[in-house]
């Protein structure tokens, strides 16, 4: 999608859908497979996919505990894939635009900064880990399990540095509160589309679906 | 020994980087402008990056080693001889060709960008790989850097296939070919001396000799200043 700021109602309102019901999840996965651009991003690069792991783990333990594991397992799944795909199919600066157009200046810069800075992380992370790899690669030291806390302590590092160096970096450009975010927004005809199936699927997934079959007789 | 890159193609973006020619034993200098594509042609000379088009094939290469261009990148030790000691190379021995013999016990992240762009050179070149690739091995480097550099990656000159690829003019080891980036696209130059008559990007003396009529035997400070010597006023 072009328009982060459509972007940002489809994924609240699908994140609700699939949170609070069956069907919403159901319609949210089939909205994700009508982007086509979820499922292309995530077969280009599988490594957000590791925020499933912790879903995975509560469900083993629902599943063996006898809860209703199903419901809220899909539920959940369906949240995290539309995640996913909205991190990966934004583009630098656009959640800083898009926070200072909904929370002006001062509040939403702050908060666009901050969130971006954070998303910047991400990225250098997933940077970091692939040159991690092929270091190790290089070496012919085997990648598993027993590298994970080298690399993990090179890479916190890393980002330890790097975000003293942005803070340097902001206090040297003279920032000290709130700024301007001079960004055009350009929504195409896809995405105004997208987002009315969005907004939709967050409608059908408030109402029952006893209720939806008796309003169709 | 031979690495052959056929009609390759590496998208970058809207960009094709067209890789094509056949790297034999000897040092292989690559030249050509910022982003045209020599850190590409050595990740994939490496086998780091699969081309999306034509084929790479290597023949007679048991190992290959790349020196990345940031050197932060090679880091998996917690401390100097650690990280040494992961290139399977005797520590101690590198530590004091690196001239890092007293930091043995230092977190690799201390050392300054051009003593790491040392450490690592020092340990890629212990070792005997049979294809090694050199990312602007010269980066972050002071003169005295620069020439030890030069003369270490020049005694490697007659074992297995070494691509050099640098932005660096004048620090220059012996090489035995010269490619070059047209646009996006590698070409080769040909073998040295010959080579130095077409090549595009070569510093300015060499260009100056070649045009006088007493080119260099190849290009590094000593054959430019015998040339430039020889040549009359």
């Amino acid at each position: 999608m072009q328009d982060p700021r459509l972007r940002l109602l489809s994924v609240a309102a699908l994140s609700l859908a699939a949170f609070l019901a069956v069907q919403g999840a159901v319609l949210a996965f089939a909205w994700w497979l009508l982007t086509r651009q979820g499922p292309v991003r995530i077969v280009r690069s599988k490594w957000p996919l590791v925020a499933f792991l912790p879903l995975a783990l509560v469900t083993i333990v629902l599943f063996l505990t006898g809860t209703g594991w199903f419901s809220y397992s899909a539920r959940l799944a369906v949240v995290f894939l539309i995640a996913v795909y909205a991190y990966q199919d934004q583009g630098p600066g656009e959640f800083l635009g898009v926070c200072t157009w909904l929370f002006g200046k001062k509040t939403g810069f702050e908060i666009g900064l901050a969130g971006e800075l954070g998303l910047r992380s991400l990225r250098f992370l997933e940077e970091e880990t692939e040159r991690a790899r092929q270091a190790f690669l290089l070496k012919g030291i085997p990648w598993g399990v027993k590298s994970i806390i080298p690399v993990s302590v090179n890479l916190l590092f890393g980002v330890l540095h790097r975000a003293s160096d942005q803070a340097d970096l902001l206090v040297a450009r003279g920032f000290s509160r709130g700024g301007s975010s001079c960004v055009r927004f350009s929504p195409a005809g896809g995405d105004i589309l997208l987002t009315i199936a969005a907004v939709a699927a967050a409608i059908a997934a408030f109402v029952p679906l006893g209720e939806f079959f008796i309003l169709i007789q | 020994m031979e690495l052959i890159l056929d009609r390759v193609c590496v998208k970058r973006g809207s960009t094709c980087i067209r890789l094509s020619g056949n790297f034999h034993p000897g040092v292989h200098l690559v030249n050509g402008s910022v982003g045209s594509g020599k850190s590409t042609l050595a990740l994939v000379a490496a086998g780091l990056l699969t081309p999306s088009e034509g084929s790479v094939t290597r023949t007679g290469i048991g190992s290959a080693m790349l020196l990345f261009q940031f050197p932060e990148w090679h880091i998996t030790g917690r401390t100097v001889e650690e990280e040494a000691s992961s290139f399977f190379v005797p520590s101690k021995k590198v530590l004091v060709r690196a001239g890092l013999s007293g930091r043995c016990d230092d977190d690799p992240f201390t050392l300054s960008r051009g003593e790491l762009k040392r450490l690592l050179l020092a340990c890629v070149l212990e070792r005997q790989d049979d294809l090694l690739v050199l990312d602007e091995p010269f980066g972050a480097l002071d003169c005295r850097g620069k020439e030890w550099a030069r003369r270490e990656i020049g005694k490697r000159r007659r074992e297995g296939i070494v691509i050099l690829c640098t932005h660096e003019q004048h620090f220059l080891p012996p090489v035995d070919w010269i490619w070059e980036f047209s646009g996006h696209t590698l070409a080769c130059r040909g073998r040295v001396p010959q080579a130095l008559a077409s090549w595009t990007n070569a510093p300015d003396v060499v260009r100056k000799l070649v045009e006088k009529g007493s080119p260099p035997r190849n290009v590094t400070p000593e054959d430019i200043r015998e040339a430039a010597c020889r040549t009359p006023a």
